[in-house]
């Protein structure tokens, strides 16, 4: 079969391949920690060879190179014929990056061009490193051990782990035979390296002690290919393996440790697959997959065929279209809701009630089909944290909490840059370097913790360190020395204040740039995204002791609660995330500083805008001052506005409709709702707002603020 | 739905009308009328006719755009086809439609027209002849000019246009 990117099985293959290898990244990590797991070596290996049968299978030969290369050296590692190290861990760890730069090229439906002969043969170094270290005879002891478990219950179920020890085992087998079956079929490919030949000795040897003929032929590659050839081109892959290890075992009929049973198997994969568990063959003949011959893809990413069928795969855009229905119906119960007043009928009213209570909870439901744990995104982080902290030679150790929030998945994806930035920055700027640590008192070993909690309708994440904190004095003087601050207008930042410099453009602490940090741009970048979420961000630090940063996000993107105002007679719907205080203008007092009308609001200074001078249409008379105006105080980037409006509504959750492409240059505007009354009302984007209506004038404004 | 004046079935057949023995090719335009001007649109490409609407007006937009409505629960852009012609401005009234199209990027908004009158059935060559005819650069939404004899049997010129490529108008 040809690579060809429109294949449904290359979809499923991404899909589910690209799953372990996110997992994989934490696994690594995960490793470097605990070194002898055997369990997480298992699954690391069983990860590269699930992989690699896929790639095989879906004739993608780079992926192949490496996977095969990587998996050979976690059999020796799970051996112990190898230990793992720093200086192996890089080398998995790029192996782990080419590998997701594969996948991220096979997504755009580009055959990935191979690593390079170079790379592949620094992970074969790896295996030959150390390889000498062991006699290579470990698993020879391992496999008899597994005999008297499986032949005594034979009725009875095995304990997992043995049945997990003996199915890597057979893995282990299977993989140690198949370079000795390629090698025939195809000379040009992988020569048998010293290291496979050994394994292979290995696995013959000590299946050998209940597999009397195999021993006898001399355990070469020749001895292998004549029982192959016997047998026809009967493959069995990983999945069909242990089924029919379930199926034996399941009947009782399990009176060997390897599967006596064959599978035919045609030329065409899936449905012609059907283990023959009634035709034991004494000999040894599970023969493994060959990476040239074909392999389903349900096969190869199927690694956990015990579970039970309790998850459906749904396309995104299937949950989108579901929650875009679920939106109308909120609008139409919001309507109802309005409606129900006009109604004396006490039925009428009741029966609404129950719709609007329905549609509610179907909300709610609807919502968490979208909700994907936070987890998704902090799994990346050990390695962010390794990375950067070695790379700097820091000691760092992340903890991460609340990994079981959920999250809407837009939001975990919207999330996932932000927050890398994030913590880099923490190890980068945050946490000292050792000897500093150490000589301020700290322990040597810095801490960096990646929180997330739900509260309310909100998600709070938020990441802290224990490092060396932010002298807001610094950063007061800082912002001055880079011209974003008058020096008057800094000296009356608030500590607080002084800390958000660090999210405006331009503004850098470090005074060196490094590849990690220090241009100045990513806070920046941060501070818009989490924006753009309809999100804030707040930090908080002490001088010495850490800093925290800390994001608050909505849980969902699909319904945004707002507070509906009324401008020249026109609704509009203000974020009610950024709604800090409503009040009466009344007869409070407005100062004109500098050209620009300014209220007094609990002893500080607020730039104050009229609305309906932003909103004002063309040709249109905007009105000044009036006795019954309001006043909108919002939150917009660190900075408070009051805004003047002719009179707020209330409340209302409404459902983004986003503005058609010919309105795309308009800024201002997140999009539009129908409100309950079936009218249409414009959402406001303040960030837009402003930048239209103040343009230049925007920067200096921050004086004001203060 | 009474903002719905009417739907025009989008794939008329011909099957019925005899085209083995003629071998000219029929399309079918909707005419509407913009400042005493005829023009039409292919049946094709217009999705419905809306009597009126509330239209949302949008501040800061492009001035040609009259702003949005809510059309089943969809917002769609609404456009006004005197200031797009540059003709001068007039109220929304009786007669006014909103004939909404969707345009080349996938997009769907409406144009306000003066009043919407026909379906006319005109030969394929004789739409080739106009766009022939009309090949300047500066109408770039006018695809070419045909004359159509009314009821009456005085000659009227009917312009047709094409609006898909309306979505330019938001990088102006």
């Amino acid at each position: 079969m040809a690579f060809e990117p429109e294949n449904e099985l290359l979809q499923d293959f991404l899909i589910e391949a690209g799953e372990l290898l996110d997992a994989l990244d934490s696994q690594l990590v995960g490793l470097e920690q605990a070194p002898s797991d055997k369990n997480l070596l298992n699954a690391i290996f069983r990860a590269f060879h699930t992989i690699k049968g896929g790639a095989g299978f879906l004739e993608v030969g780079a992926l192949v190179e490496v996977c095969h290369r990587a998996e050979d050296t976690f059999n020796l590692l799970r051996n112990g014929e190898l230990t793992v190290t720093p200086a192996l861990m890089d080398v998995m760890l790029r192996v782990l990056d080419a590998l997701n730069s594969m996948f991220a090229s096979l997504r755009s439906g580009l055959l990935p061009p191979s690593v390079g002969s170079d790379f592949l043969k620094e992970i074969e170094a790896l295996a030959r490193s150390q390889s000498v270290v062991q006699p290579p005879v470990v698993v020879a002891p391992a496999a008899p051990e597994l005999i008297p478990p499986v032949v005594d219950n034979a009725t009875a179920s095995l304990v997992d782990d043995e049945f997990e020890k003996m199915l890597s085992d057979l893995d282990a087998a299977e993989r140690a035979q198949a370079p000795a079956e390629t090698a025939p079929v195809d000379p040009s490919s992988d020569l048998i390296t010293d290291e496979e030949f050994e394994s292979l000795l290995d696995q013959l040897h000590g299946k050998g002690s209940f597999k009397p003929q195999i021993v006898a032929a001399e355990p070469t590659p020749a001895s292998v290919i004549p029982a192959d050839i016997a047998q026809g081109s009967d493959d069995i892959t990983d999945d069909e393996f242990e089924r029919v290890l379930d199926a034996l075992y399941g009947k009782g009929q399990g009176p060997t440790v390897a599967p006596p049973a064959q599978t035919q198997k045609s030329e065409e994969p899936p449905a012609a697959v059907k283990p023959v568990v009634s035709k034991p063959v004494a000999s040894h003949q599970a023969v493994p997959p060959a990476m040239e011959k074909p392999k389903t893809t349900a096969a190869a990413a199927s690694g956990d065929s015990g579970k039970g069928e309790t998850t459906v795969r749904v396309d995104t855009e299937r949950l989108d279209f579901i929650m875009n229905l679920v939106g109308e119906l909120v609008l139409v119960r919001n309507r109802m809701n309005t409606l129900k007043l006009s109604f004396e009928n006490e039925e009428v009213t009741q029966v609404i009630a129950t719709l609007d209570m329905v549609t509610s909870d179907l909300q709610g439901a609807v919502m968490k089909t979208r909700m994907q744990p936070v987890k998704k995104v902090f799994g990346r982080f050990p390695r962010v944290v390794r990375d950067t902290a070695r790379m700097l030679g820091k000691d760092v150790e992340l903890v991460l909490e609340g990994e079981e929030t959920d999250l809407d998945k837009n939001l975990v994806e919207a999330l996932a840059d932000p927050l890398v930035h994030l913590v880099r920055n923490s190890v980068d700027h945050g946490v000292e370097m050792p000897d500093v640590r150490v000589a301020s008192g700290k322990p040597a070993q810095g801490t960096v913790i990646l929180s997330a909690a739900q509260e309310g309708d909100h998600i709070r994440l938020s990441i802290s360190d224990d490092g060396a904190g932010m002298d807001a004095e610094v950063l007061r003087w800082k912002s001055v020395e880079k011209g974003l601050l008058t020096e008057d207008a800094a000296s009356r930042l608030t500590e607080q204040e002084c800390f958000e410099l660090i999210l405006l453009p331009g503004f850098s602490t470090k005074d060196q740039i490094s590849d990690i940090s220090g241009r100045g741009v990513g806070m920046d970048v941060v501070k818009t995204a989490i924006t753009r979420l309809s999100g804030l961000i707040s930090i908080d630090s002490v001088l010495g002791v850490g800093t925290t940063i800390n994001i608050k996000v909505p849980l969902t993107l699909a319904i945004l609660p707002t507070l509906m105002v009324v401008v020249s007679g026109r609704k509009y719907a203000i974020p009610l995330g950024i709604v800090s205080e409503i009040f009466e203008m009344a007869d409070k007092e407005i100062n004109v500083v500098d050209g620009q009308a300014t209220i007094i609001v609990r002893d500080r200074a607020l730039p104050l805008y009229r609305l309906n001078h932003w909103l004002a249409l063309t040709g249109e008379k905007v009105t000044t001052r009036s006795s019954g105006d309001l006043v909108v105080m919002v939150q917009v980037g660190a900075q408070l506005i009051a805004l003047v409006v002719d009179s707020v509504i209330g409340q209302e959750e409404v459902v983004i409709k986003p503005l058609g492409e010919l309105l795309h240059n308009v800024g201002g505007f997140a999009g539009a709702t129908i409100t309950g009354d079936g009218h249409i009302a414009l959402i406001l984007d303040l960030p837009g707002l402003m930048r239209r209506n103040i343009g230049q004038r925007y920067k200096p404004k921050l004086k004001v603020v203060a | 739905m009474s903002q719905i004046e009417y739907n025009i079935q989008n794939r008329d057949s011909f099957d019925d009308m005899g085209m083995e023995q003629i071998p000219v090719v029929l399309s079918r335009w909707v005419t509407f009328t913009v400042a005493e001007e005829v023009y039409a649109l292919n049946v094709l490409d217009v999705q419905e006719v809306l009597r009126a609407a509330e239209i949302t007006p949008i501040p800061g937009a492009h001035p040609a755009i009259r702003g949005i409505i809510n059309l089943r629960g969809n917002v769609v852009t609404i456009l006004d086809a005197r200031t797009f012609f540059t003709l001068s401005e007039k109220s929304f009234d009786d007669d006014s439609r909103i004939m909404v199209v969707e345009l080349r990027t996938g997009e769907v908004a409406g144009i306000v027209v003066d009043s919407v009158a026909e379906v006319i059935t005109l030969d394929e060559d004789d739409v080739n002849e106009a766009k022939r005819a009309s090949n300047d650069d500066g109408s770039e939404h006018i695809l070419g000019v045909v004359p159509q004899s009314n009821e009456k049997g005085n000659d009227k010129l009917i312009i047709l246009v094409d609006l898909k490529g309306l979505s330019d108008l938001a990088g102006k």
